[in-house]
């Protein structure tokens, strides 16, 4: 019993080790004190989340905000909706592609296939990034948000596979071989028993790939040329010189919130599905 | 292949087929190949035809601005009156030169003002090479005679002998051009680099002291630093790599220290309904955006953050701590980043094992570690391999972690090398080298490993 103990104790500390530094984000994030702090406090503010929509002279006015560009970082974060807005269905269907081939394709190629769709979600990302610039100009392509696109593609795509995988090697044959035999066409086999049964898993890939490509930072640094993600931007108001400013802690702490609700409602609907 | 065009069809087969081959071809494949590609050529314009071109272009500039500053002089009206006759001439002449020019009058002053092409314009020009191999020439190379555009000597004469070394240099660069086109194009001096040893230059005091520590006697019994002509060498390059290897190889073994219990205790020690928040707990932060995780730390290791506040408060030091020049830190933060990434495929493996066998195993007596030993662990085996191998690469990769924790105060993470080669250094081939080589000692370590614990890939597609 005394092992269970240590074990449970043990579940803890490693749980506040994960929290604790998240947890101090968001307790600096409320502090009027540039770079970040929690030691230092200097009175509650909700400035660092206003600077968001703060008029013009205000922002003027303090002597923090004043020398952040709030115009770049909103269009940072329009880059990286429209590169994830790529990013997504292009991946979902090489994905598909993929699971549907490495999943029924009888061939001796097969062993090869998995390998070759496999080896990005191997290798560094930093790879990744710098082999799409490398090929892209060589095809006369500028770095850019294309760059990006396909950098991100190329690993991303791993994911959605992996899910509908899992999914395909458990869809029941029978229903699919009644609907052939009865003289539906296989398209529409796809489109009415195979889609709608793969349904839940295309949501969460489609999740689990905005997400990677939202939060990438590695391959999308070697790969942006002039242009600028919401991660990159990020990363380089962080590595400031003159102190990262704490409006980084306050999208953290809207990360973190929105990431928290949507964590928890997912685990809530899934339970009561179970208990029904 | 029938029984797939009999389940989807000709046109759904097609457009797989199609994507399948467009993702491995444009994404994956050709890219690595231009990579090595780009890794084994030399840098364009160190090729010894570059530098005849240049010196033609250089010859063909000398000449034109001459004859601009012929006619200027010929009507020094139209010059004086406005800039715009010349615009060459004034864009190109340093002004004091100009008026030295004017007023110089004796027979070894130059007679005309600075042009940087004419000076440029010699057969005696450098051509690229090693940094240790001798200085080689372009005139002697290949026979040129040693021509140059002497500033002292007419205006006509000048114009006239660039005018024969722009024809003698066009001529040179079509024909070496010919020549490295019948070469073989490829070489491996851009992966010299990363072998390349460099001369540290260090104090006798300094010396004493790196010779003392463990690293030192590690580097030493590797190869990797050594003595020559009393100077000790140390081959970065190297060190880098396999500095940045081992710390993502103890990464990962601390991280599957720190996350078996983690896996069990989710997957078989808690009941089901309990299990289900745990669970949650482990997937907040891990799906909370990679860099704000890594951006959380600053909170606490800055020099206001709170572990230095708190020595500080408690009286332990005076001045804050630099945490960010520490290795450790940057380790730590490492874990920290990627530790989850071994939780969840343990944990996905270990949940499909079922709890009766513990059991029985208890009741007949076995104790806690038996029971990992024989049930748990050999059950959780493909989890802990893929674990281990997704952990490994994302700490090998880490670019974000050093880059914003470190912020360039310590020794580079190898992913910072590849970017700074590629981007900031001269030759951004060597980046494409040492991107190459490390994709490729990665994914050799992977297959060791994978060898080692009987791992298949498909194993990916069962835990993940």
């Amino acid at each position: 019993m005394t092992s269970q103990r240590i074990l449970t104790a043990y579940t803890w500390a490693f749980l506040a080790f994960m929290f604790a530094p998240l947890l101090l984000m968001v307790v600096s994030s409320f502090n009027d004190a540039s770079p970040p702090t929690v030691t230092d406090w200097k009175g509650l503010t909700g400035k660092w989340y206003a600077f968001f929509w703060m008029p013009q002279d205000m922002l003027r006015a303090d002597e923090v905000l004043r020398s952040l560009d709030r115009d770049r970082f909103i269009g940072c974060f329009g880059n990286s909706l429209v590169v994830a807005a790529f990013v997504v269905p292009l991946s979902l269907l090489l994905g598909l592609a993929g699971a549907v081939l490495l999943t029924r394709w009888r061939s001796r190629a097969n062993g090869m296939l998995w390998w070759v769709l496999l080896s990005p979600m191997l290798a560094p990302g930093i790879v990744l990034g710098l082999s799409a610039l490398v090929f892209w100009s060589r095809l006369g392509v500028n770095a850019g948000l294309f760059t990006i696109i396909m950098a991100q593609t190329t690993f991303v795509a791993g994911y959605p596979m992996l899910v509908l995988m899992a999914r395909l090697q458990r869809q029941p044959v029978e229903l699919e071989e009644a609907a052939l035999d009865l003289g539906a066409t296989p398209f529409r086999v796809f489109r009415r028993l195979t889609l709608p049964y793969l349904a839940p898993a295309l949501i969460s890939a489609s999740v689990i790939a905005f997400m990677a490509s939202m939060e990438n930072y590695n391959t999308t640094m070697f790969a942006k040329g002039g242009a600028c993600t919401f991660a990159t931007e990020i990363g380089a108001m962080a590595r400031n010189p003159n102190g990262h400013p704490p409006v980084i802690n306050a999208v953290g702490t809207l990360i973190i919130a929105i990431t928290i609700v949507a964590a928890t409602l997912h685990t809530w609907l899934s339970r009561r599905e179970a208990v029904k | 292949m029938s029984e797939l065009l009999r389940g989807y069809g000709r046109g759904l087969v097609a457009l797989f087929f199609a994507a399948v081959v467009a993702w491995s071809l444009l994404l994956i494949i050709l890219p690595q190949l231009t990579m090595l590609e780009r890794a084994v050529t030399a840098p364009k314009r160190q090729l010894d035809s570059s530098i005849a071109f240049q010196l033609q272009r250089d010859a063909q500039t000398c000449v034109s601005v001459l004859e601009t500053h012929l006619a200027a002089q010929d009507a020094p009206d139209a010059a004086d009156q406005g800039g715009m006759a010349v615009p060459s001439m004034s864009g190109m002449a340093i002004p004091s030169a100009s008026v030295m020019t004017n007023q110089a009058t004796g027979a070894d002053a130059p007679v005309r003002p600075y042009i940087l092409q004419c000076d440029r314009a010699t057969t005696r020009l450098r051509m690229v090479r090693g940094a240790d191999e001798p200085p080689v020439w372009l005139n002697e190379l290949h026979d040129l005679p040693l021509l140059a555009v002497t500033d002292t000597a007419p205006i006509t004469d000048q114009m006239a002998t660039a005018q024969e070394i722009a024809a003698l240099a066009e001529e040179l660069a079509k024909e070496i051009q010919q020549q490295e086109a019948r070469a073989f194009p490829y070489t491996t001096s851009n992966f010299d680099a990363l072998l390349a040893a460099r001369a540290v230059p260090l104090s006798a005091e300094q010396r004493a002291q790196e010779d003392a520590k463990l690293s030192d006697k590690l580097l030493r019994l590797t190869g990797l630093r050594f003595d020559r002509d009393g100077q000790t060498h140390e081959r970065i390059g190297l060190v880098t790599l396999s500095r940045t290897l081992v710390y993502a190889m103890a990464a990962t073994a601390l991280a599957l220290v720190l996350c078996y219990p983690i896996a069990f205790k989710v997957a078989l020690a808690t009941p089901p309904e309990r299990a289900v928040w745990l669970f949650l707990g482990l997937v907040i932060p891990y799906a909370i955006v990679e860099l704000m995780r890594v951006y959380a730390w600053t909170t606490i290791i800055d020099n206001q953050g709170i572990l230095n506040g708190f020595m500080q408060w408690a009286g332990l030091i005076t001045e804050p701590v630099q945490f960010k020049r520490m290795p450790g830190t940057i380790f730590i933060v490492v874990v920290y980043t990627y530790v989850l990434f071994m939780v969840f495929p343990i944990y996905n493996v270990m949940s499909t094992l079922d709890r009766n066998q513990i059991d029985a195993a208890r009741d007949l007596g076995a104790s806690a570690l038996r029971v990992h030993a024989r049930i748990v662990i050999p059950h959780a085996k493909p989890g802990i391999a893929v674990g281990c191998i997704a952990t490994f690469m994302l700490a090998a990769g880490a670019f974000s972690v050093p880059r914003i924790i470190s912020r360039g105060l310590q020794s580079e993470w190898f992913s910072q090398t590849i970017y700074n080669k590629f981007f900031e250094s001269e030759n951004s081939n060597v980046g494409a080298a040492y991107s190459f080589t490390y994709t490729l000692v990665c994914f050799l370590i992977v297959g060791l490993f994978m060898w080692a614990m009987r791992t298949r890939l498909k194993d990916f597609a069962r835990v993940q």
